[in-house]
């Protein structure tokens, strides 16, 4: 059985077209090559980074296939390593929305993660990413709110929150200081009204026309 | 003369610089009919290859619910496990033809040779399978679909024996991009079935590999001809087979325009693998609309309807106790069937019905309130299982998914939560859609119109025309479900499964 390349010799900022390719040779390699477990960590991180949760899923089934596969009599197929449990539990709370767990054991990885290590940039990466989408979710789906429940989404403490949303232009409540308002948004400009009208109209044309034909 | 210099030869005044089809052309007048001389017949009963696929049915419940179940299901469970499928090609090419074509030749440029090469080789021996692998391998990367219409038998025993192959090893992404490969060059448009179609789909649901097989299912196969050694099964495998991809990968109404192909196929009696459709387009319109319709497309055959309504009595009661809407009747009914809808794999998509249930409550409060407290929310919310998250945690994730458009405004921390909804404004990826959609319906219509006028000028169609127009009264009464297109034929002797 061959060994799978270092991972360290891949370039350092991978994208999903570097990884893919990879996997059936990962496949194919011994279980216990720490360059497999290195390897299927940065695909993983790299899939949610692209808000592919369904697919790092199922990436996940065909790593705990192939293992059970090549390591069959010999190895307890469960016993992964530390990081690659990490980032099953870090996948879990994605899939399941629970942000306050994702955070948690984001911060507790890169902790334990070497500051400038492939695994640590692109965790770091998946954290900031998650934060972006979820501020953007915040915005539009809050007119008001606690603020300790959008800290959750943010995975920040409640000042930092504060800050946070402060810099965006959300304003405290008069009436309750733990509480957050949100800023008012621009409105669409009736040129870009008119156009998406006209737009809409010619496909209702088109539409008819073909009912008719 | 000595044979194999002759087929050699003959080989090396083949143009290979020509169209795809010129070379298959040439191959096929110049150099087989050497190769078939020199070649053994293969009398009825020898069984040259006899493949045995089994577990042909992945479940799907294991990219959806919570509750997981790997593997494939071997058995009966669901009725469409294949026996032993003995693949006889006519004959069976000399060892030496075998040996000349696979050190010899380029499988780019004479595929049809490497295919008659491989099926004889390693067609019924214990031979060397990574040997076979990295030839098979060979081959499919650079296959020529042309020259594999050709010999269409031993094209699809070749395909069957990968199959075989990858079962044997425990790794059904062996050779799983080649696949993919031979069947996408099949044809230029890549819109007609072939033997590797849903052998793909079935490798790739054995190996979680979704999103490769989304590479061919972006194409929308039209075109069917049993000369390519395609069969029923085939038409019905690759649909249901690719609706469970699209299941997996959440394009629900994608999946239902697959399932309802399967079930208006033309069989009779009805197979097992249009039962199992039904089964899971039952479920997935409750997921999408709220409701079931156990009332089949137009063009499904009258024949199969009884049979429907029997084998899918249990999910016709879940979704009746869906649609009344009473979250008791639909627990209790849940309860007492769930076991049947894990035994056929959809446990899953019930687990997504349920869910259905709860956002179709929360969703149907919009027609009557502009405004509601969470509270409110929360005295209507049913969660069947009792075990999903909270209301105001649903109901954020609601927002999140795109499943409710709505705001949420608290204004201090003593104050209830308010939850407003929101008009759905037309933004321009809504007109994007619209517009793509409409792009790929006029596409279909050109297909349907060139489909009818080939149909319309087809012997076949012409003489039954002929016949029906002089038939005694009553007979397009027989079973009500003929329609005016006959291209169905009742001497095809339909397929029993």
């Amino acid at each position: 059985m061959s060994s799978f390349l270092p991972v360290d010799s891949l370039p350092k900022y991978l994208s999903l077209s570097d990884l893919e390719p990879l996997e059936p040779f990962a496949q194919c390699a011994a279980a216990d090559d720490a360059n497999v477990d290195r390897y299927y960590l940065l695909f993983l991180y790299s899939l949610m980074n692209n808000d592919d949760i369904e697919e790092a899923r199922f990436l996940l089934k065909r790593m705990s296939a192939a293992r059970r596969t090549v390591t069959a009599g010999s190895k307890d197929a469960a016993d992964i390593s530390a990081q690659l449990s990490s980032v099953c539990k870090i996948l879990a709370s994605l899939w399941t929305k629970d942000y306050a767990k994702f955070f948690s054991i984001a911060t507790d990885v890169l902790q334990s993660l070497p500051l400038e290590s492939p695994e640590a940039s692109i965790l770091r990466m998946l954290v900031d990413h998650v934060r972006d989408a979820n501020y953007q979710f915040v915005s539009r789906a809050f007119l008001s709110g606690a603020l300790s429940d959008i800290a959750v989404y943010l995975g920040l403490s409640d000042i930092a929150t504060m800050e946070f949303l402060q810099e965006k232009g959300w304003s405290a409540s008069d009436e309750d200081p733990s509480t957050v308002i949100a800023p008012v948004l621009g409105i669409e400009s009736p040129r870009h009204e008119a156009q998406q009208k006209a737009r809409l109209d010619s496909l209702t044309s088109l539409i008819t026309h073909m009912q008719r034909s | 003369m000595n044979p194999q210099l002759s087929f050699l030869t003959v080989l090396e005044s083949v143009d290979f610089d020509g169209t795809e089809d010129a070379v298959a052309l040439a191959l096929k007048e110049r150099v087989l009919p050497i190769i078939q001389a020199n070649a053994t017949t293969i009398s009825s009963g020898e069984g040259l290859l006899n493949v045995n696929i089994t577990g042909t049915l992945p479940e799907t419940s294991s990219s959806n619910g919570s509750h997981s179940k790997d593997g494939t299901k071997e058995g009966t469970a669901s009725g469409t496990t294949d026996a032993e499928i003995s693949l006889v090609p006519k004959y069976m090419i000399a060892k030496d033809d075998q040996e000349a074509i696979l050190t010899k030749t380029d499988p780019a440029r004479v595929s049809a040779l490497w295919i008659l090469a491989l099926t004889a080789k390693y067609g019924n021996q214990t031979a060397d399978i990574s040997e076979f692998v990295s030839n098979a391998n060979r081959l499919l990367d650079n296959v020529s679909g042309a020259q594999a219409k050709l010999v269409p038998e031993h094209y699809r025993a070749l395909l069957y024996m990968i199959a075989s192959a990858a079962d044997a090893l425990d790794n059904p992404n062996l050779l799983l991009r080649p696949l993919l490969n031979a069947a996408l060059s099949f044809s230029p448009e890549h819109d007609t079935l072939s033997p590797a179609h849903a052998l793909f789909l079935i490798q790739a649901l054995k190996a979680k590999q979704y999103k490769l097989a989304l590479q061919l299912l972006k194409y929308d196969v039209d075109k069917f001809d049993s000369a390519y050694a395609t069969a029923y099964q085939d038409h019905l495998r690759f649909h249901y087979y690719g609706a469970m991809v699209l299941i997996g990968m959440k394009q629900y109404e994608k999946a239902i325009e697959y399932l309802s192909i399967v079930l208006c196929a033309p069989g009779f009696p009805c197979s097992m693998v249009q039962i199992e459709a039904l089964k899971k387009a039952i479920l997935l319109q409750l997921i999408l609309y709220g409701k079931h319709s156990l009332k089949l497309p137009r063009m499904a055959n009258d024949f199969s309807s009884h049979s429907y309504r029997v084998f899918a009595r249990p999910y016709d009661h879940f979704a009746i106790a869906f649609e009344n809407g009473d979250p008791t009747v639909l627990k209790l009914v849940w309860n007492q069937i769930n076991t049947i809808f894990s035994a056929d794999g959809n446990y899953g998509l019930g687990l997504l019905a349920l869910t259905a249930f709860r956002k179709q409550r929360i969703q149907s409060l919009r027609k009557t309130f502009i405004t509601v407290p969470m509270e409110y929310i929360e005295s209507k919310d049913v969660d069947i299982l009792e075990n999903g998250p909270t209301t105001k945690a649903f109901v954020l994730a609601m927002i999140q998914d795109g499943d409710l458009k709505a705001k949420i405004s608290q204004k201090s921390s003593t104050s209830p939560i308010i939850v407003v909804f929101q008009d759905g404004s037309i933004t321009s990826s809504h007109l994007d859609a619209l517009e793509a959609k409409l792009d790929a319906v006029r596409q279909l219509n050109e297909k349907i119109a060139i489909a009818d006028r080939e149909v319309g000028q087809s012997r076949e169609y012409l003489s039954r025309k002929l016949q029906s127009a002089s038939a005694p009264a009553g007979f397009h009464g027989r079973g009500g479900g003929l329609e005016d297109l006959e291209g169905y034929d009742d001497s095809m002797g339909m397929m029993e499964l």
